[in-house]
């Protein structure tokens, strides 16, 4: 107990000399003097929210990157208070990580099985140079059509919560849940919906969250017992962290006017960067 | 062709008359080849013979073809082309050989398809400077005035045939660019696909040297655009100080022409933009491609392998902050309320005196009828169904001025002095009644609302 309490006390007392240090460096060219700056910003508090919801900003969205940039040393100590990380990315983009310490204020969910599948294939297209050629769109169909030439046809139907993919109706329905789960991503900052029927997506930076557990070397249980050391992953589909609501493939309460209202609301996300 | 021919029109006529375009690529090279044979030759016209001899160089190309059916093939073509009236032929009456010209629509074609425009900025600036040009000209014509012959040969035709087939000229070559930055989209990520060396400091250079020159061609479009703009619009005052309409509705088609190229050239400057900006993040993130196509390989790898190897992204979660109530204010009491028709009522201040003497003329007229003066009620249920509702709220306070009026005139003596109750700060009510028996609340209502 008092190791742990000495501990947390140098990682605290280190961390202040760090944002001492940074909160000089940026002092000369930074509109914030200090944490009540930022929160007196007027847009702090959407900013607040959308990281607290687990979106992750890259720089589409301008004002809030430029108040991470300039906040970025306050932030880090504020939230770090509520037991989450403000993680930079590599790829420039940030996001609230939670960490495994004792006291987590911040809710936090996990991504289910299809949005881990959909994400990795994403970040795959989005290293494809190939993407470059349609400004990164790709369309709701190719997804699929992938995902069928990449996975095994039962554990596919498995994921998008059908018995079998032969018939239309199947592809439609799995077609839906696909959709659901990009909406999902899209909520989260790691893609950009658009089109009438979201069926629309443009691959982001943050999808290189999907791709952490293979950075340096190919993915292996020590890769990945690392990553969940800090917070990033976790290995247990039915982890206690994941005590929240997300919606299950099946839920019957997902009515299609929820979508178009889903769909509504992301579409007017990318439009708005 | 006529502008202002209807579609429909011009459909059944096309599909009435049975016409079509059949081209092979062999005729298509053939057309080329005479286009090109034309421009070197500077002559207009081509003789039976020459056709002969261009045809023979082109089949010459064919690896298949024979020699001994070659006069038959080339008879075959030319008349083919002639019959589309790709060629024509002007007959001499016998006097002279036939001579054979290639139409303006064989040469867009050979254009469009085989060696498109040229999209360079000379190109552009020199048609620029030919339109304005010709817009000055057409501008003196214009102001000089003259005579209904005048008008139409010197403003009228040139603005129709001449500056319509060069704004025309403009709007191809945007399109050749099209293609182009197409082509460069394409010549981009084959570079960054196939991992050739050097493959990043090429990207950027094409990168940049294609954002320089839409840059370039927009600046210059912006400013050609604005000057062509002012010359088509002293045109236009000109034209319509002279009463010429047709003149007047070829400057207006003109000037929604140079609008469609302007928009053209923002829009894919913005389109080049964001590919630009991409490619360059890529760059950027990904700058060593072994790497990159080392890190594809393994996640690709992962994915196929994630039922072995399954893992689960945490992400904040936090749900929205509960609303406890609802943020809008509950609406006042729905008759203190009324909707401002602003558009429809308000058209003009004078209209609110006329309808308030409307008013007053009603009332007069409803008195003189029922040979006493009503209640407010009643009145009012009578105007209701008079006037729009919309009015109503107006009406209200004008009927019970007129009213009030009317019935000091008759009844002096039982009109009591205005007696005004301030019930809040600025909102007062006046206190009224037009005879002992009835005092009703509608009266201090509107009374108030008048106020």
């Amino acid at each position: 107990m008092n190791t742990e309490h000495t501990l947390e006390h140098t990682l605290e007392h280190t961390l202040e000399h760090t944002v001492e240090r940074n909160t000089a460096e940026t002092l000369s060219d930074s509109p914030y003097n200090s944490l009540a700056d930022i929160i007196n910003d007027d847009l702090f508090v959407e900013l607040d929210s959308r990281l607290r919801r687990g979106e992750h900003i890259d720089n589409r969205h301008t004002h809030f990157y430029a108040m991470l940039q300039n906040g970025e040393p306050w932030l880090t100590r504020h939230y770090r208070r509520y037991g989450v990380d403000l993680v930079r990315a590599q790829e420039d983009f940030y996001y609230l990580r939670p960490n495994l310490g004792s006291k987590n204020l911040i809710r936090s969910r996990k991504l289910d099985e299809l949005g881990m599948v959909l994400g990795q294939l994403l970040a795959l297209y989005h290293l494809d140079p190939e993407q470059l050629e349609g400004s990164g769109w790709i369309t709701a169909d190719a997804i699929y059509e992938r995902l069928r030439m990449l996975i095994d046809e039962d554990r596919l139907a498995k994921l998008l919560d059908r018995k079998k993919l032969d018939t239309q109706l199947d592809r439609d329905k799995g077609m839906e849940v696909l959709k659901r789960s990009l909406r999902q991503l899209s909520r989260l900052g790691m893609i950009r919906l658009e089109g009438i029927r979201a069926d629309q997506i443009q691959t982001q930076a943050p999808l290189m969250r999907f791709i952490e557990p293979v950075r340096s070397a190919a993915i292996t249980k020590d890769a990945l017992e690392q990553l969940v050391a800090t917070g990033s992953v976790c290995l247990e589909a039915d982890d206690e962290v994941a005590d929240d609501d997300q919606p299950q493939p099946s839920a019957p309460q997902e009515t299609s006017g929820q979508d178009d209202k889903d769909a509504k609301e992301t579409t007017s996300e990318g439009a708005e960067v | 062709m006529n502008p202002t021919r209807d579609i429909p029109a011009l459909v059944s006529e096309i599909l009435s008359s049975g016409q079509k375009i059949l081209l092979q690529p062999a005729d298509l090279a053939y057309l080329a080849a005479l286009r090109f044979w034309k421009d070197e030759e500077s002559q207009p016209e081509f003789s039976e013979e020459e056709l002969h001899l261009v045809f023979e160089t082109v089949d010459r190309q064919h690896l298949d073809s024979l020699e001994e059916s070659r006069q038959r093939r080339c008879n075959d073509t030319i008349r083919k082309l002639l019959e589309q009236h790709l060629l024509i032929c002007l007959e001499s009456g016998g006097r002279r050989p036939h001579a054979y010209l290639l139409p303006p629509v064989s040469e867009q074609i050979v254009e469009s398809i085989c060696t498109g425009f040229d999209a360079s900025q000379t190109a552009l600036r020199t048609l620029f400077m030919t339109i304005s040009g010709h817009l000055k000209e057409i501008r003196d014509a214009a102001e000089q005035d003259g005579n209904d012959q005048f008008w139409k040969l010197q403003v009228e035709a040139p603005l129709d045939v001449t500056v319509r087939q060069l704004v025309t000229a403009i709007d191809h070559r945007q399109r050749q660019l099209d293609t182009e930055a197409i082509d460069t989209r394409k010549e981009v990520v084959a570079l960054l696909k196939h991992d050739w060396q050097n493959a990043i400091a090429r990207c950027e250079t094409l990168l940049i040297d294609t954002q320089e020159r839409l840059q370039d061609l927009q600046q210059l479009l912006l400013a050609s655009c604005h000057e062509l703009r002012q010359l088509l619009e002293s045109i236009g005052q000109h034209c319509e100080r002279a009463q010429r309409i047709p003149a007047v509705q070829s400057v207006v088609r003109l000037e929604h022409h140079l609008d469609r190229i302007e928009h053209w050239s923002s829009e894919r400057l913005e389109h080049w933009e964001n590919f630009h900006q991409r490619t360059h993040q890529y760059l950027r993130q990904f700058i060593n491609m072994d790497e990159r196509k080392a890190l594809m390989e393994r996640t690709l790898d992962a994915l196929q392998r994630y039922p072995q190897h399954p893992w689960y992204l945490h992400c904040a979660g936090d749900e929205p902050l509960t609303r406890l109530r609802e943020v809008e204010a509950v609406s006042r009491q729905q008759d203190n309320t009324g909707i401002i028709y602003e558009d429809d009522t308000i058209a003009e201040m004078d209209d609110f005196d006329a309808l308030r003497e409307e008013v007053v003329d009603w009332l007069k007229q409803l008195v003189n009828d029922k040979d006493y003066l009503p209640s407010y009620e009643e009145a009012m249920s009578l105007l209701a169904s008079e006037i729009p509702v919309y009015r109503l709220h107006q009406s209200a306070g004008w009927l019970f001025e007129a009213m009030t009026r009317l019935g000091h005139q008759q009844n002096p003596e039982q009109i009591p002095d205005s007696v005004w109750h301030e019930i809040m700060t600025g909102f007062e009510v006046e206190s009224l009644a037009l005879d002992a028996n009835t005092t009703s609340e509608h009266e201090h209502r509107d009374a108030a609302l008048e106020h």
